[in-house]
């Protein structure tokens, strides 16, 4: 016998406990892996090229209230500006869906591809893109979602515009980090409108990304005291404010995760101390026999570990198996993306399971250490 | 040393199986009390095979009382009393009430004797096989075993001074439950640096020595309450200990087991030379003893 067979053993003395313990931790920790997962996928950076150049400008008061499609020239002549296109969210249901699952936006198709540099289009495509006010492109996955194809029309139903639009899909793009979206002629949501001056707001390639925070200040300096004040800021900041209006959602997130952990601490302090509680008589005849406070200790702490670890095994593993193998985008219906387990988020998880079996050993194993071995032995089976 | 121990064993498989001096009324008894002769025949005891080095969180593989301070080092006895007790007190506080379990007890024990503490409950008796074993401290007075004043060790060195020099016997058995009884027998050896061919040498002869070779693989589910308390003595035996302190070893077992495991504790008191305490109620166990000491109120009476 091994000092490791005795550990196991003694884990394993109790099946149906030891397989609950375990059961509690993985199912815990799948949840704990899922909820951090979900939080990356809300606040994920852009990271491609083309989002460290690009600066997101919108109405100061809020993303709602829409710019005067007047600030143009002014926004172009601003030094360090390369390119402007209108960027307006339309927010249209596509084919009686509930609820808008992928994002339609009006923009101006000429300047479209210099500020989006990453967007890989057929040049054909775009041509006739530009060429035809009533034509759109659609990104490669809602394509692929929907079985569409070059030359379908696509009816989208206003939800906030009172307006419906009907147009043509003449390209397909990829190459961005979400291949989703639609884009379309502002003027045809002008047209759509009758007549509509303003945009939601304006999307810029800046010269450099070095030089990104000098040319948001350009920016939100040219249109201070105006009657539309802006505020620019990189596309990531834009991103993480848009996350903010669904209400701190890191936060929540964070919050719930929190109290999963605890609540798995508290189940895995009072799992461990009834398992030892059960062997304070035993645990004295080691001591008895010769083992000391710190082997008894250690026997306890590896018990104990070694239960989470194996919880972790099986609830981090098997969250990493299940979100690797199954196609969250089509079942979250295109809400998530990537929902990547990331090596990072597998650490964190590891983490947490060997702290909580450390954590949870201290108190039985500080309980066991003071009783004497008398007062152990008279301890009742 | 494990090849003695094979020695013996080999040799003992050509021991007479049966003798008249071996006598008993149990079948087991006849496999070990030969083993027993040969080894104390032979000038050799137990005491020469002692896994003195210690491993896994051992710290030094040095003999235990190398690592003991000389000025609580007193020379050996001259008269080989291996546990010599004086004035010994021992009072517990219970609540603002104290309770005086020991009074003033002044006592030796020899080398190889077979000693029955007796008393009715509540007399000292358990206290004072606590406090020779080195799991409880007196309050006041002395107890030096084997020239050691057990009190002042610290807790890791008494673990490692329990280890060596200390075999125990509970009452209600206290064997692992998850182990099996060669396992259980294994677990003081654990705590040595002998390798697992020499641990099972050494607890295969101990088993053999209590008649439960044959029970190695068995959980403890599996035997009566007379072979676990057997598998408790080879356990108690297998590190070659001077004192064996057993405390009522025969309370939760019939009369006929309560006879082999009482013959067994005689045999390792007069044939292998260990010291044997036992503290008892039953005065039929107590006869088994060369000696018997009755406490009364913590105070010894005569």
């Amino acid at each position: 016998m091994t000092i490791a067979g005795f550990i196991s053993k003694n884990a394993l003395r109790n099946k149906r406990r030891a397989a609950l313990s375990v059961m509690s931790v993985a199912v815990s920790l799948f949840l704990f892996v899922t909820l951090l997962v979900t939080m990356r996928e809300f606040t994920l950076p852009p990271e491609d090229v083309g989002a460290s150049l690009r600066i997101a400008v919108r109405n100061k008061v809020s993303l709602a209230v829409p710019l005067p499609a007047r600030q143009l020239p002014h926004l172009e002549k601003i030094k360090g500006v390369e390119a402007v296109t209108s960027f307006t969210f339309f927010g249209g249901k596509f084919r009686g869906e509930d609820f808008t699952t992928f994002a339609q936006f009006a923009v101006d198709p000429t300047r479209f591809t210099n500020v989006f540099i990453d967007v890989k289009s057929p040049l054909d495509q775009l041509d006739a893109w530009i060429k035809d006010r009533t034509s759109c492109i659609v990104g490669k996955d809602t394509m692929d979602r929907f079985n569409l194809k070059i030359g379908d029309r696509m009816k989208l139903t206003g939800t906030f515009y009172p307006c419906d639009l009907e147009m043509k899909i003449v390209g397909i793009y990829k190459g961005t980090l979400d291949d989703r979206s639609v884009f379309f002629h502002h003027k045809f949501l002008d047209d759509s409108l009758n007549g509509n001056n303003t945009v939601g707001a304006w999307w810029i390639r800046a010269s450099s990304a070095e030089e990104a925070p000098q040319i948001i200040d350009r920016i939100n300096k040219t249109f201070a005291n105006s009657s539309a004040e802006v505020r620019a800021e990189t596309e990531r900041a834009f991103q993480m404010s848009f996350v903010s209006m669904w209400g701190n959602i890191k936060i929540l997130i964070g919050s719930i995760a929190t109290v999963v952990v605890f609540t798995l601490l508290l189940v895995a302090v009072s799992t461990m101390s009834m398992a030892i509680r059960e062997r304070f008589r035993e645990l004295a005849v080691l001591k008895a026999l010769g083992f000391r406070r710190r082997e008894i200790f250690s026997f306890i702490l590896a018990e104990s570990f070694g239960l989470a670890m194996v919880g972790a095994l099986a609830g981090a593993g098997g969250a990493w198996l299940f979100f690797h193998n199954v196609n969250i985008s089509k079942i979250s219906n295109g809400i998530f993306i990537y929902f990547d387990v990331t090596p990072k988020i597998m650490g964190t998880a590891f983490l947490v399971a060997s702290i909580l079996g450390v954590v949870a050993a201290i108190a039985p194993a500080v309980s066991v250490a003071r009783t004497s071995v008398v007062d152990g032995l008279k301890t009742l089976d | 040393m494990g090849a003695l121990y094979l020695t013996a064993l080999s040799n003992a498989s050509h021991v007479p199986m049966f003798s008249e001096r071996t006598t008993t009324s149990f079948s087991t008894r006849v496999k070990f009390i030969p083993l027993l002769e040969f080894l104390a025949g032979s000038g050799n005891n137990l005491a020469q095979f002692r896994p003195v080095e210690k491993r896994f969180f051992r710290r030094t593989a040095a003999p235990l009382l190398s690592g003991i301070p000389s000025v609580i080092c007193w020379p050996r006895m001259a008269a080989e009393s291996l546990v010599t007790i004086r004035g010994l007190s021992k009072l517990y506080s219970q609540g603002e009430i104290q309770v005086t379990a020991l009074d003033d007890i002044s006592l030796d024990i020899q080398t190889g004797e077979f000693l029955a503490l007796m008393g009715p409950s509540g007399s000292g008796k358990s206290t004072l096989l606590h406090i020779i074993a080195g799991v409880d401290k007196p309050t006041r007075g002395e107890c030096r075993v084997s020239g050691i004043d057990v009190a002042r060790l610290n807790e890791s060195e008494l673990a490692d001074w329990r280890n060596q020099n200390v075999g125990f016997v509970f009452q209600s058995f206290n064997l692992i439950p998850v182990l099996t009884a060669f396992e259980n027998v294994e677990l003081p050896l654990l705590l040595t640096r002998l390798n697992s061919k020499q641990r099972r040498q050494h607890v295969m002869t101990a088993l053999e020595l209590v008649g439960l070779g044959d029970r190695a693989k068995h959980l403890p589910k599996q035997m009566s309450g007379g072979q676990e308390q057997r598998t408790a003595i080879a356990r108690s035996l297998v590190t070659d200990p001077r004192l064996i302190v057993a405390d009522e070893p025969t309370g939760n077992l019939d009369a006929q087991s309560a006879q082999d495991v009482l013959g067994i504790l005689k045999s390792l008191s007069q044939q292998a030379g260990k010291t044997v305490i036992m503290v008892t109620h039953d005065p039929k166990a107590a006869a088994y003893g060369s000696r018997s000491i009755h406490l009364e109120k913590g105070r010894l009476a005569e």
